[in-house]
Order: C-alpha cells, then sequence, then structure tokens
C-alpha cells in the first residue's frame, strides 16, 4: 500500500494539478437544510481515496456534485483541471464519459442481461463493430470474474455478483476516475474480500483514480491509499488510514473504533430517565 | 375554518404545480420525439410493451361490451319496435363514445400502470442516475419510447375494440336474440359515416396521448421508495381516468 | 436477441390487426360513399325554394341514392337558388328531360333530391341544367293552403275551391 509523505490537506490551486478532482469551498444544502460547509477535498491522482463518516453525512450528494448532477450552492467542484458548473451539458456529458461509477444496489438495467448491461456505455457512445464490443465486453467481466454469466439476467444474480457486473459496467469505457458509492454495504465476507481486492488492483492496474464512499472503516483501510472524515458537514480529519487511527480527536476515534458511545451519543436526546419513569402524569 | 380554507388553498396551489410540471414534461417529451423516433427498436419494445400485451385485455372487454350493448340495446329497442336500429345504434355509441373512453381507461389501468411502475423502480434503484451518469439521457432512452409506444398503440387498440365489440352486438343481436341480419348491417351502413370513425379514432389518439403522458410522468417523478412507486402508479390511473372523461366531453363539443 | 426477434413479431401483428380493425370499420360499417369523388358529374337544377335541404343530402331516383347535393348558391338574376349536384358516373343515361324535386325524407327527416326520369333519348351531361324542378314543400304553405280550402269548403255558397 502505498505511503504519502504528508496528510492530505486543503487542496492549493497550484496542487489541482495533481488532483483529479477537488473542492474548494463548497456550501450545500437541501431545502433550507445545510449539509456541507465550505468543503474542501482533493482527489490526488492514481488513488484511492475513502471518504467516510457516520450515516446521513451527505457522502452520496457529494459524488453527485463531483458528476455534475447536483450543483453547488457556493464554492468550486473541480474534475480534471474544470469548473463543473461552467460546463456545457455536451461538456459535462463529455466528463461523465470519463467517469464510472458503482451505485449502491449496482443499478443494472433490469430488461438487460449482463452482457448487455456491461455493452450498454459501448453501445450508446460508440458505433463499435459487434466483434469488438465482444470482446470488450468479455474482458471487462474477465477482469471481475464473472465472464461466465454473461447470459444471465440481473434478477438471476447475487447482490455480490451484481455489483460486480455493474463494476465491469464502470471500467467499460476506460474512465480516469471510478466513484463507489457503498461498495460494501450487504455483503458477505467472501464478496466483501473480493470488491476489495478489485477496487484495488484496478485503480494500480488501469492507472486511474478511485473514490471510495463508504463506513466500512475495516474494509477500506486496507485498500486507501488517504481518506476524509466528513461530520456534521464539514472535514474533521484527513490522511493515511494509519494516521486517522492515531487521530486525536474524538470523533474521529469514535468512528474508526466503532464505539457505541462517544461523540456521536449513543442517547437520543431525552428526557431524565428516572424523572420520567416516576413521572406517571406525563405522557410516556 | 381557516384551516379549511388553507388547505384548500395548498391543494389547489399543488394541482396548479403538478399541472405547470407536467405540461413542461410534455414539452421536453415532444422536443425529445424526433430524435427517439430514429432509435426505431426502442419503439417498437414499447408497442409491444403497451400494444400487443394489452391485446387480451382489450379483446375480451370489448367482446363483453359489445355483448352487453347487444342485450341492453336490444331490450331497450323493443319497447319501441325498433330493434332493427340495433346495429346503427351499437355502431355509433361505440364508435364515438364507449369505443375509445373505454379503451382508454383500460388502457390506463393495463399499460399506463405497467410503464409508471417500471419507470418508478428504474427511479428507485437509481438506473436512471446511472443513466445520467453513463451520460445517456434517460428521456431519449426510456421515457420517450414510453410515450411513443402508448400513443402509437392507442388508436390501434381502440379500433380493435370497437370492431370485437360489434361482433359482440352481432353475436347476441343477431344470433341469439334474432335480429334481422340484413337490417342490423344495412341500417348501421346507412347512417354510420366515415366522420364517425374519424371522431372516434382521433379521440383514441388523444386520450393515448394523455393516458400515455400521465403515465411516463408519474412514474419518472416517483418518489424513490417502494411507497413512491405505489403511489404513482395509483395516480396513473386515478388521473387517467379523470382527465379521459374531461377531455370526452371537450372532443365531444368540438367534434359535433 | 431472440427475445427482441419475438417481439417484433408480436408487435408486428398487434399493429396489422389493430389496421385490419381500423379497414373493417371503415369499409363495413359505413355507407360507401368515399369513392364519390372520383368518378362523378355536376348537374344544376334552380329552385325557387329549396326549404330545408343541406349540401351532403342524397340524390336519389327509384328511391336509389345516386348522387349527393355539392352545393347550393344563390343566382341573383333569376333569384332562385342552385343547387348543384354530383351524380356517380356509374348513372350516365339519365333522360335529359328528367326533373328534380325536393322531398321529405320520413315524416320529419332530413331533405333530398329526387329525379324522376323522363322519355329523352339523350342523357344528362355534366354540367347541363335540370329544367323541371319542384320546390321544396313548406310546411306553412302547406298549413295555409289547407286552412284556404277549409275555409273554401265551409262557404255554403261559393262551391269554387280557392288556392
Amino acid at each position: 500500500m502505498k505511503q504519502t509523505l504528508e496528510p492530505a490537506g486543503a487542496p492549493t490551486a497550484a496542487a489541482d494539478a495533481n488532483n483529479v478532482a477537488a473542492l474548494h469551498g463548497v456550501d450545500y444544502s437541501i431545502d433550507g437544510k445545510p449539509i456541507f460547509h465550505k468543503l474542501d477535498i482533493a482527489i490526488r491522482r492514481g488513488e484511492v481515496t475513502a471518504i467516510m463518516g457516520p450515516s446521513g453525512t451527505g457522502k452520496t450528494t457529494l459524488l453527485r456534485l463531483i458528476t455534475g448532477q447536483l450543483r453547488a450552492d457556493a464554492g468550486r467542484v473541480v474534475v480534471d483541471g474544470r469548473d463543473v458548473a461552467q460546463l456545457s451539458r455536451r461538456e459535462l456529458y463529455a466528463m461523465r464519459r470519463r467517469m464510472g461509477m458503482l451505485f449502491q444496489n449496482g443499478a443494472l438495467l433490469t430488461d438487460l442481461d449482463v452482457f448487455e448491461n456491461v455493452a450498454f456505455p459501448l453501445r450508446e457512445h460508440a458505433r463499435l463493430p459487434e466483434r469488438l464490443v465482444r470482446s470488450l465486453v468479455l474482458s471487462k467481466l474477465h477482469a471481475v470474474g464473472l465472464r461466465g454469466a454473461a447470459r444471465l439476467t440481473p434478477q438471476q444474480l447475487s447482490g455480490g455478483m451484481a455489483r460486480r457486473v455493474a463494476l465491469a459496467r464502470a471500467i467499460v469505457m476506460d474512465p480516469q476516475l471510478l466513484l463507489y458509492d457503498e461498495p460494501f454495504a450487504g455483503l458477505d465476507p467472501i464478496s466483501m474480500g473480493v470488491v476489495m481486492r478489485l477496487i484495488r488492483s484496478l485503480n494500480d492496474a488501469l492507472g486511474i483514480s478511485s473514490i471510495v464512499v463508504t463506513h466500512d472503516v475495516r474494509e477500506i483501510s486496507q485498500i486507501a491509499d488517504s481518506s476524509y472524515i466528513l461530520s456534521d458537514g464539514r472535514v474533521v480529519a484527513s490522511g493515511t488510514p494509519a494516521e486517522l487511527r492515531e487521530h486525536p480527536s474524538p470523533v474521529v476515534h469514535q468512528f474508526m473504533e466503532g464505539l457505541a458511545d462517544g461523540p456521536v451519543t449513543f442517547h437520543y436526546p431525552a428526557p431524565d430517565y428516572p424523572a420520567q419513569l416516576l413521572d406517571r402524569s406525563e405522557g410516556a | 375554518m381557516n384551516g379549511v380554507v388553507g388547505e384548500i388553498a395548498g391543494s389547489v396551489r399543488g394541482f396548479l404545480e403538478r399541472v405547470g410540471a407536467m405540461t413542461r414534461f410534455f414539452g421536453q417529451v415532444l422536443w425529445n420525439s424526433p430524435a427517439t423516433l430514429l432509435r426505431f427498436r426502442l419503439v417498437v419494445e414499447q408497442v409491444y410493451n403497451t400494444g400487443a400485451l394489452s391485446l387480451v385485455i382489450i379483446m375480451t372487454c370489448g367482446l363483453f361490451v359489445g355483448m352487453v350493448l347487444g342485450l341492453q340495446g336490444h331490450d331497450l329497442l323493443e319497447r319501441f319496435g325498433s330493434e332493427d336500429a340495433l346495429g346503427v345504434g351499437a355502431a355509433l355509441s361505440l364508435l364515438k363514445e364507449l369505443g375509445p373512453v373505454v379503451t382508454a381507461l383500460l388502457f390506463a389501468g393495463r399499460a399506463g400502470t405497467a410503464l409508471a411502475s417500471e419507470l418508478g423502480l428504474m427511479r428507485a434503484t437509481d438506473q436512471i442516475s446511472a443513466m445520467e451518469i453513463m451520460a445517456v439521457d434517460p428521456m431519449r432512452r426510456v421515457v420517450v419510447p414510453r410515450f411513443l409506444g402508448g400513443v402509437i398503440a392507442m388508436p390501434l387498440l381502440t379500433a380493435i375494440f370497437i370492431a370485437v365489440a360489434l361482433y359482440g352486438v352481432q353475436l347476441i343481436g343477431v344470433q341469439l336474440l334474432g335480429v334481422d341480419q340484413g337490417q342490423f348491417w344495412s341500417q348501421m351502413r346507412g347512417a354510420v359515416e366515415l366522420g364517425d370513425v374519424n371522431e372516434g379514432l382521433i379521440k383514441g389518439f388523444v386520450f393515448g396521448i394523455a393516458c400515455s403522458l400521465i403515465a411516463v410522468f408519474e412514474g419518472y417523478n416517483a418518489a424513490p421508495t417502494a411507497e413512491g412507486v405505489g403511489r404513482a402508479t395509483t395516480r396513473t390511473v386515478v388521473v387517467s381516468a379523470v382527465v379521459t372523461l374531461v377531455l370526452d366531453y371537450i372532443l365531444t363539443a368540438l367534434m359535433l | 436477441m431472440r427475445q427482441s426477434r419475438a417481439i417484433d413479431v408480436s408487435t408486428g401483428l398487434f399493429v396489422l390487426l389493430g389496421f385490419a380493425a381500423i379497414m373493417f370499420l371503415v369499409t363495413q360499417i359505413t355507407n360507401r360513399e368515399y369513392s364519390w369523388r372520383d368518378q362523378s358529374y355536376r348537374l344544376h337544377a334552380r329552385f325557387e325554394n329549396v326549404g330545408g335541404l343541406k349540401a351532403g343530402a342524397p340524390v336519389s331516383m327509384a328511391g336509389v341514392t345516386i348522387g349527393r347535393v355539392e352545393s347550393i348558391g344563390y343566382d341573383m338574376d333569376l333569384f332562385k337558388a342552385i343547387v348543384t349536384l354530383r351524380i356517380d358516373a356509374h348513372y350516365d343515361r339519365i333522360p335529359n328531360d328528367s326533373d328534380a324535386a325536393i322531398y321529405t325524407a320520413g315524416l320529419l327527416g332530413g331533405q333530398y333530391v329526387g329525379l324522376t326520369p323522363g322519355n329523352s333519348e339523350d342523357a344528362y351531361r355534366d354540367g347541363d341544367d335540370i329544367e323541371f324542378v319542384q320546390d321544396a314543400i313548406v310546411l306553412e304553405k302547406l298549413i295555409s293552403k289547407y286552412l284556404f280550402s277549409q275555409a273554401g269548403k265551409d262557404k255554403a255558397s261559393a262551391p269554387a275551391a280557392q288556392e
């Protein structure tokens, strides 16, 4: 696993050259509820970057900001040196063709079989001879170990297999940036191991960059080059997994160790317990 | 007191919002239609989805509507001694009203719900989002083909419904109840004009646009949850029924 | 790919069925008037009063529909209504001294033009005028005729019937 010499801090304009994507002072809110506040994140080229945090911190929203599906209220979202908000629709679509995204539930098109699902981006964007399409699709399926499942339908796949097919689909156009939304959620240990290995090996073999949004600390710590922990719409810590494990902040500590109680309390705010038990006049 | 007024105002505003959103959606669908027609394969699949798969229900209901019409019509006309007018009466009522309206309601129930739930499910399982990220326009790939499929299928289904229903009328009227076959058809031929057939087909076409639009709109904009999809499907049927009947009145008034 | 072939076939069948139904409706249950335009010829007739005759009303001989009223105009010189009749080319031997009258179908039905054949050896040609016409029977005139004739009968003295 690669060791970085200095922690990934707030990105500067000069450092942007090394970043495949970056957020500069991004604010975002939904229906008045603030999600992000002056968020600064840098995704370095060629690395696997993890975005972690408790549930509900808007990690998926972050991915949507990077793909341009959502627009930031303030600040800049820069991908490959260009401000996403400034792109025309065609440029935006061109940018998206250089990205691949893996959704939590695979998001395979239910009316196509595995082969057609993986071939989908090719058919939509390129006019390739059928033989070439076939070779490409089979090679990507081979990379994720599912070449034999090419003619199954999504309904026939297990969760782990569906996710791997979705991964094959995400890389079929040879993207430069791969986005993973909770890739380990709901998988058995074997599938988890498989996906973990694939994320890392694909990143290195294809020479791309990967952003993994997850809260599976143990898994991601084994493969990430740098990580960010978000809480309350801000970055509370960043660095390599090793650095984060030593991090002094109690929030980070609770998260990394998976402690039941800490800054994120176990008990939902409630009145004093003995008082509530004894006070029968109050409706429970 | 204020609460009721406030609620009514709120629902009026919500209704207007919906109408506005649907109009804008309709514009987008129309705008993307020419390009989608080039991908004819997708449209053909949806004509199959909405039309061919609805054939059984349309023909079955058509047959029974025709048979009931024959039965009731005969009983009614017998009171005035004009059973021979069964053919022309049934043909005109089927062509102008029963055919298009009943077909539209059945279409909304079978094909409309299918379209809404398919799109709603795609929305709920992130397939639409995945398409956007793969730089594929979901409108052109999944929404507009479904709309066009419905628009093409509806007039055809209407015609099939009316034809099968007429068979049902004559099955009961002529074969069972003894209306003179010659009179049945000749009176019909004497009084039914090409304009009446056009009326029915035009209504079928317009209802097809309305019901297909409502179905794809509800599905595409469904909340991405299981209840969201369910609600969208229910709303499709309800809104389609109401809009069909309202349009029926408007079209009838315009065409008479 | 097998699946899409089956879909194509089914869709094709469905569309064909739909068109067959439309054809059935158009041909089998309407009066086959849609071919009038192709081969037909025009005749003109001038009436003092066309009553309730409308364009599109049938023109018949011996009860058989042989054409349609194409248009009704007004001749400012003769102060008569000009009715243009479109006769199916199939009926090309109508004697050119046949007369045209406006009848009413049923008691209160629509009005139509009936042609009664004459004895001429020659037939009407496209653009001919019909010489002998009989106006529409207007209900009011009929009633006043009846009233007058009744009044005449009531007059015990004069046996002459009033017109």
